[in-house]
């Protein structure tokens, strides 16, 4: 079976732990625990006629860009890069983590998940700012790790893009 | 360790085998399994045979592979479930090597400054939140005090004028 390394990408506390675990386990905590390092897990996702087994870099958050060790990076196929839509400053730290890895790995396949779509009140990403990373030809989903929201749509669009590079 | 006493190499050699649980693992540039051997149960790694392709039993070599000449770090890899070790690859002649030392403890103390450092955080951003909040409310307060006494004045004016109006008429003597 094709296997494809992805990395999950974003400042801290954005929910890149929360929406693997909601992806492969189907669980979701409301409890927050940073992740230190890198956790790793694998989920198969069936397409409409192959299947391919994503490998999930669960990657620690970092308040910058430049604090990625980029060793963790070597060999991605695809990536995820998560901003919380409740805090607006995760979002611009993703656009310069995404000028980090492309000048890292290259133009692999990648989303941006505007993540914690469940707290509507306190959302502060503009749709303005949506639409103008839309128009550069990005993905952009609302995903919501405690509802599932977009998380299993965000995870096939990204591994049919894979197949597509391949 | 050129410099070192014989017994101090084998003190750091024990000290390191008692604390970081090291194993090995010696792959080819493809990545099938020439021999393998320390602590690898520790790390959740088993029945590896030789020539098996190691990416596809661990995860975490998946696209690491062929490393070429240089030489990789992955810090803080969790390999099992509460486990996590620090993964050296390198490539001499033989292949490449894979070392990999536990870390978990220093994980665990990494996490839980961390885990605080990251709390304080967020709650700094909640209270920068709700003191904008609470900033946004009071402005819109004053505005509406400044509006209703801007109304009241208003009031008190008119009020005024028509009292002068009504003592202006009644000290007027009526017309014979």
């Amino acid at each position: 079976m094709i296997q494809k390394k992805v990395c999950m990408l974003g400042t801290f506390s954005v929910g890149k732990t929360s929406l693997v675990r909601r992806f492969v386990e189907s669980i979701y905590s409301d409890k927050y625990h940073t992740t230190v390092g890198v956790k790793i897990d694998k989920k198969v996702v069936q397409l409409d006629d192959s299947e391919i087994m994503l490998i999930l870099w669960d990657i620690e958050g970092t308040e910058s860009e430049h604090e990625l060790r980029s060793s963790y990076l070597r060999g991605a196929s695809g990536y995820l890069l998560v901003a919380d839509g409740t805090r607006q400053d995760t979002l611009y730290k993703a656009l310069a983590l995404q000028t980090r890895v492309e000048e890292t790995v290259g133009a692999v396949p990648f989303l941006l998940l505007m993540n914690k779509a469940d707290l509507s009140n306190d959302w502060s990403i503009s749709e303005r700012e949506a639409t103008a990373l839309r128009d550069k030809g990005w993905e952009v989903v609302q995903t919501s790790a405690k509802t599932g929201l977009g998380v299993e749509d965000s995870f096939h669009s990204l591994a049919k893009k894979l197949l597509e590079a391949k | 360790m050129r410099d070192l006493p014989i017994p101090i190499r084998d003190f750091i050699l024990s000290l390191t085998d008692d604390m970081l649980s090291p194993a090995y693992l010696l792959v080819t540039e493809d990545g099938l399994l020439i021999e393998s051997g320390g602590d690898l149960e520790s790390y959740g790694l088993n029945e590896l045979a030789k020539n098996l392709d190691v990416s596809d039993h661990i995860p975490f070599l998946v696209g690491v592979l062929p490393l070429g000449p240089n030489s990789l770090f992955l810090p803080h890899v969790q390999t099992k479930p509460g486990v996590f070790a620090n993964v050296y690859l390198f490539t001499r002649e033989e292949g490449t090597w894979i070392l990999l030392l536990d870390t978990t403890l220093e994980t665990a103390g990494r996490q839980s400054m961390q885990q605080k450092l990251y709390d304080s955080r967020l709650q700094v951003k909640d209270l920068e939140r709700e003191g904008d909040a609470l900033y946004k409310a009071n402005a819109f307060l004053e505005q509406l005090v400044s509006e209703r006494t801007a109304e009241l004045a208003q009031t008190v004016r008119q009020l005024r004028k028509q009292i002068a109006e009504l003592e202006g008429a009644r000290k007027t003597p009526p017309e014979k």
